[in-house]
This record gives structure tokens, sequence and C-alpha cells, in this order.
């Protein structure tokens, strides 16, 4: 199994799940409460944070994996991705984002590795349609939020993630299982929400990641690239005064290309056990309490056409489940 | 500690700005105008005929009449006979205090234990949106100018309004639909609204400064437009 799990957090931080902003509009803190569009758990939205606000996001995301015999007795049983994220509004139409990953992995016989993952930066450029394309303006009316929002974005990793972690035995994990990447990976994608029939909000999400080839102790390796296609609908169920409670569905189709690693003639080879198309569905509840908004969301594969599946214990797509827990805030400075 | 101080202290925290006023709007009906005041379908409050300050009929010219001499005073509605581009007027709420007693329409320093004091300055105009210079500055305290031309406007459109204070564009101004937040103006002191629905529309908003005098700790200013988008 070659396909590197834990890089689904950097799209997660490209993904941006920034509920609380989701209603950056002056309407929504401080003199209604939480109005405008919704936000998914995964599926990013276009808004951008108003100007001098910060953002901060704890993320985390559990994904439990299918054992299978062959795999014995190495499965991986579970990965836990945690994200701390911090976010600024430079400009209401450009946002900064730094994103921290911590993440836990652990593998049958092998034992777990933990520790931090590599940095990652984002730039989010936010654009919407109102008679005409134009910049985000610096405030919104509750109507203005109703408009088609876009956002296109991109993102560099750090590499600062551990890359030479060992196992219980004293060799090296595989790189999938490693702390970072070693080299920087590169992001970017678009973006869209919208707003209709007053309490539905449509999020939709094209993004792509493309990793770098690094040169391990143990081995030359490059992860295959992704593609992501996210969809999400919400539905505001309550909101009253600070209070709202929105409950969400997504369709989230992931394309994964095949790894490569160094062969003994010193090329980069396409490997076997690795790639592969999968289509997930997840539910879940958003709730907030004015600046604050917590999200809540289980999510499971539907589809999966995986390269060698037979093979490709522990990769997406064959997953138990995955549980998805969010908390992010607001601050105006 | 004196315990009147606890409900009094939870009142001023959780006391929503928008309860600072009533809604006041105008309406046409035939040939006249009706002034009135509370909640627009909902329940009306008593005009006090002391604190209509001013009415101001501007013509499609310009030019100004006071229409307050001519006004006809009933328990719940104030009308004028006459046609404007824009009628415009003042009603001044006076002073108004929260106590442990509740609200009172007195300044902090007539009542005992205020937790909160407020002057209310409340402007209205409807504005004729087919009558040339309709859409032009009254010149009140605080108004709220159309940028967008209503004359074309329908139901699904959007407007930009700008909110003046002493005639320079505010940021920060809370802004309200029938008395529903919408927003708050941008540097540029605009906004920019939909037309939910045709029919009267009733757009207000409201500030608040800081005047630490000895009658009240702030002064809350609200500006309404009133105009009609054919059905």
């Amino acid at each position: 199994m070659k396909r590197p799990l834990h890089v689904l957090l950097l799209v997660f931080a490209v993904m941006l799940p920034s509920a609380v902003d989701a209603h950056h509009g002056v309407a929504s803190v401080g003199i209604a409460g939480p109005e405008g569009p919704g936000a998914a758990i995964e599926t990013a939205s276009s808004l951008t944070l108003p100007r001098n606000t910060l953002f901060f996001m704890l993320k985390n995301e559990h994904a439990s994996f299918a054992k299978y015999g062959f795999a014995e007795p190495e499965n991986k049983e579970y990965l836990s991705f945690c994200n701390a994220a911090v976010g600024f509004g430079v400009m209401p139409w450009l946002a900064l984002y730094f994103f921290q990953p911590y993440n836990i992995k652990h593998q049958d016989s092998l034992g777990t590795t933990s520790g931090f993952a590599d940095t990652s930066v984002m730039l989010n450029f936010g654009f919407k349609y109102d008679e005409g394309f134009r910049l985000n303006p610096e405030k919104e009316s509750i109507d203005e939020l109703e408009d088609w929002h876009f956002s296109a974005f991109v993102s560099s990793s750090v590499p600062v993630g551990g890359t030479d972690l060992v196992d219980r035995r004293g060799g090296f994990w595989a790189p999938d299982m490693q702390g970072g990447f070693g080299s920087p990976s590169l992001g970017a994608g678009v973006a869209a929400t919208k707003v209709f029939a007053g309490d539905f909000t449509y999020l939709g999400e094209l993004s792509s990641q493309y990793f770098i080839e690094h040169e391990y102790s143990f081995t030359t390796y490059q992860f295959g690239t992704e593609l992501r296609l996210n969809n999400a609908l919400v539905y505001k169920a309550f909101g009253k005064g600070v209070f709202r409670t929105d409950v969400l569905a997504e369709v989230n189709l992931l394309n994964l290309m095949r790894d490569k690693e160094m062969d003994a003639a010193g090329k980069m080879k396409e490997l076997d056990a690795s790639g592969g198309l999968i289509a997930y569905a997840s539910a879940g509840v958003r709730l907030y309490w004015g600046r604050v908004s917590a999200g809540f969301g289980a999510k499971k594969a539907f589809l999966s056409f995986l390269n060698e599946g037979e093979d490709q214990q522990g990769s997406e797509g064959l997953e138990d489940f995955r549980l998805m827990f969010t908390l992010s805030t607001t601050v105006g400075l | 500690m004196n315990h009147r101080f606890i409900p009094a202290l939870a009142a001023a925290v959780f006391f929503p700005a928008s309860a600072y006023a009533h809604d006041l709007w105008i309406e046409k009906k035939g040939a006249e105008y009706v002034l009135q005041y509370g909640h627009r379908g909902g329940e009306l409050m008593p005009i006090e005929a002391a604190k209509l300050k001013a009415v101001t009929c501007v013509d499609a010219k310009g030019a100004k009449s006071d229409f307050l001499p001519g006004a006809s005073f009933q328990p719940k509605a104030v009308t004028f006979k006459g046609t404007c581009a824009c009628l415009s007027a003042f009603y001044h709420g006076g002073f108004f205090s929260l106590t442990p007693d509740g609200e009172q329409n007195l300044p902090k320093n007539k009542v005992n234990d205020a937790v909160k004091s407020w002057e209310s300055r409340e402007f209205v105009k409807f504005v004729d949106a087919a009558a040339a210079g309709a859409q032009k500055p009254v010149g009140e305290q605080i108004e709220i100018v159309p940028v967008t031309n209503l004359t074309k406007l329908k139901e699904g459109d959007k407007a930009t309004f700008k909110v003046l204070v002493d005639g320079a564009p505010v940021a920060g101004a809370a802004v309200a639909r029938d008395h529903n937040p919408v927003g708050e103006t941008g540097s540029a002191g605009e906004i920019r609204l939909k037309v939910k629905a045709a029919g009267l529309q009733v757009i207000d908003a409201t500030v608040k400064k800081r005047i630490d005098s000895p009658e009240a700790d702030n002064l809350v200013v609200t500006a309404t437009i009133v105009f009609e988008v054919p059905r």
C-alpha cells in the first residue's frame, strides 16, 4: 500500500471548511446572529475572511480501516489527522492561512507513529457575481451573501515533518506513514458557494494537489497527484439569535494518480497498489454560537475503483468509516 | 450588591440595538401621507405631537415647505395632505433610561439606578421614486440616500443605499429591513440590498454615538427610507 493517506490533511487544509467564516458578513455576527451561507465540513467555502479578521480552527479526522488477511500482520488500523489553522483577512478578497497538522497513525505489529506534519500556507482569493464579476466587497449585507461567491486558492507546504521515522522493529516507516513529505506539495483549486431557497446553500469545489518527489534516506518517492471534486448541500435547520444549526450532506470525489518510486536503475517508476478513484458520501451537522462553530460528520466511500484494490489495504476507499470534527472561530482586530 | 441591579444588568447586556426604537414610517394613501409608529403590520404606537419636531416636503424642483402646521393628528397616525417628491419627518423620542424597574422615557438624571440611557432621534422620509430629485439628500442629521436609481427597480433587483450623518457617509451603521437586521454599512457608508418583494420598502439605519451627557450615555439616531416598488 503506497497511498499516502495523510496527504489528505493538506487537502483538507486547502479545502478549509471555514464554518464561521461562511458567515463573515457583518450582518451575521453581532447584529443578527449567524446568518448567510452555510458551510460544509469538507467542501470548501468560497467566502473569504473580512479584512483584519483572525480565524482559528481545530480539526480532527479519524479514519478506521478494514483489515484483510493478505495484509497481516501489518494492516493499517487507523489514522488520526489533527490540524490547527490560523487565517487572516488581508483584504476583503484575500485571505492568508497557515496550517499545522499533527498526525497519529497506527499499523498492526509496526506500532504507532505520531508527530507534527508539514506546515502549509495558503492564499485564498475571493470574488463574486453581482451584476457582473467583482472582488468581494468590504462588507456584505445578508442579501449579498446570497450571491454566487467564488474563490481561487493556491497553497504550498513547508516540509518540516519527520521523514526518517522508524517503526517498532527499527525499520523506516513507509513514506505514507512518515510525518512529512520531505518536499513541498503544491495545491490549487477553485470553489463556489450559492444560497438558494432561503435556507439552502450549495458549495462546490475543484482542487488538485501535486507532490514533488523526495529523496528519503531509504528511497526516493513521489506521491501521486490528487484531484478532488467536492459538492455539498447545507440546510439551515434552526436559527435564532446567536444560535444556528445546519445539517449537511456531501459527495466527495477523489482521483489519485499512482505513486512513483525510484527503481534500481535510478528511474522513477509508477507503483502498483496505489491510485484510483473513490466517491465518498458524508453527512454532518454544524452548530453555531455567535462567532464559534463546531461541526461533526461521518464519511464513507460508496464507490471505489482502486487500481489494485485487493492490495491496497489502508488506502482511501477502504476505510470502515471516517469521523470528522471541527471547531472554529473568528476574532476581528 | 443591590439585587435590583441584577435584572437591570442582564437587560443592559442583552438589550439589542434594535430595541432602541420602534419603526417610524410614512405611507402614501391616496392624496395623503400617513406617518405611523410601532411595528408595521403589527401593533401601532401613539405618536406624541410634541415629539414631532419637523415635517418637510421637497417638491420635484427641490423646493422645501413645512408640512407640520397642516398635520392632522390621530391617536396612532399623523396625516399630511399634498404632493411631494420626498416627505421627511423628524421625531424626537427624547431621553430613555433603562432601570431595574424597566425602560423609562426620562433622562438618566431624572431616574434612579439607570444602567443604560440614550437620546433617540428618528428621521423618516418617503421617497416618490418616479419624481425628479426625490433621491437627493434632504439634509437631515441622518438619512438614507439611494445610490441606485429606484425608478426601474423591481422585485429581485438589488439597490445600493448610502447612509449619511451630517451629510457625510458613515461606516458601521446598523441597517434593517422591516425591522430585521440585514447588515452594516462599509467605509463608503453604503449597503446593497435586494428587493425581496414588490410593494412598500422600509429600510432603516441606526447609528449610536457615545455622548456622556447628564441626560444620556448615548445618542441613537435612526434614519428610515420608505419607497414603493411596483407590483
